[in-house]
């Protein structure tokens, strides 16, 4: 019985480590809307990458505006990604989230490299909640059964 | 993430369907990843680099072994709920591999590397066009085990 609680005890300590240290390091692995609107450690001219969890909240011609926990910046579609935006535009909608590449001005905007719409992500979470269920049933199944050797 | 239909389908159809040896463990390893960290990351986005380590190998091996000594019926480490836990988590990260993203892939080499790897071959929605496939494989399935079900009470 000390075995299992130590090696417990140990592997959850382990894994406490692991976030710790993700949230320090990892953190500058990734940058977000909110440190690039307060400036911090982003310069003009400097490429960055946004996650999935930034959405759409205006939609213009030639630029839309991203926002991701509550700040928000505008994004320039360059000459080159005009043609790819003008029929992303057709479909794109507010709220709609999206991930990017870009290049930060000094003037306080993006300018787009790369970007994705990611379309299905909502029905993919509530078809993955649907999923969950029909697993739980299937292990309760086998459970019942005597198959959690 | 493909979405998680696909990784029950598929860790049940390895499982039940490819090799009957593996526990139901291994189809709890399959969605294990997801279910560790997802729910905190949807609900609270800023959560990422907290339930990150739970997504790599090391974490989720970390994981198994806690469960392994938690669950086992043994008197110490339980290495069948260790080795289907771990296989069936390894078999989700293999199909997550598949994906691209812009930003925000898979560090498979934490805590040692930070450097992110994907095979870049469908975006993370795309596993959603197998959607149908899996529906109609589960109804099947249903099927099959309904009519096995009867005729074993037609028997009776």
């Amino acid at each position: 019985m000390t075995i299992r609680i130590a090696g417990f005890l140990s592997c959850l300590l382990a894994l406490a480590a692991l976030s710790f240290y993700s949230v320090r390091v990892g953190s500058d692995q990734a940058d977000t809307i909110p440190e690039i609107v307060a400036g911090q450690g982003v310069e003009s001219g400097q490429e960055i990458a946004l996650t999935s969890d930034v959405t759409v909240t205006e939609i213009g011609a030639s630029e839309f505006v991203a926002e991701q926990n509550g700040a928000r910046i505008r994004v320039l579609i360059p000459p080159q990604l005009r043609p790819e935006w003008e029929d992303t535009r057709t479909d794109l909608k507010v709220g709609d989230h999206i991930s990017l590449r870009g290049v930060c001005r000094k003037a306080g905007y993006l300018e787009a490299r790369q970007y994705h719409v990611h379309k299905g992500r909502r029905l993919k979470i509530w078809i993955s909640v649907a999923a969950l269920l029909v697993a739980g049933g299937l292990i309760f199944k086998q459970v019942r059964e005597g198959r959690n050797a | 993430m493909p979405d998680l239909v696909t990784h029950v389908a598929v860790g049940y159809g390895l499982q039940r369907g490819l090799w009957p040896r593996l526990s139901v463990w291994f189809l709890i390893g399959a969605v294990l990843p997801d279910i560790l960290t997802r729910p905190f990351t949807i609900l609270w986005p800023g959560s990422f680099w907290w339930t990150m380590p739970l997504h790599t190998p090391v974490g989720l091996l970390l994981i198994c072994a806690a469960a392994a000594f938690l669950l086992g019926p043994g008197p110490g480490f339980n290495r069948s709920v260790f080795l289907n836990l771990s296989a069936g988590a390894l078999v989700h990260v293999v199909l997550d591999i598949f994906q691209t993203h812009i930003a925000g892939s898979y560090f498979l080499f934490f805590p040692f590397s930070w450097r992110s790897i994907e095979a870049e071959l469908v975006w993370p929605e795309t596993s959603l066009y197998l959607l149908p496939l899996w529906i109609g494989l589960g109804l099947w399935l249903a099927m099959k085990e309904f009519r096995k079900r009867r005729g074993i009470a037609l028997m009776r």
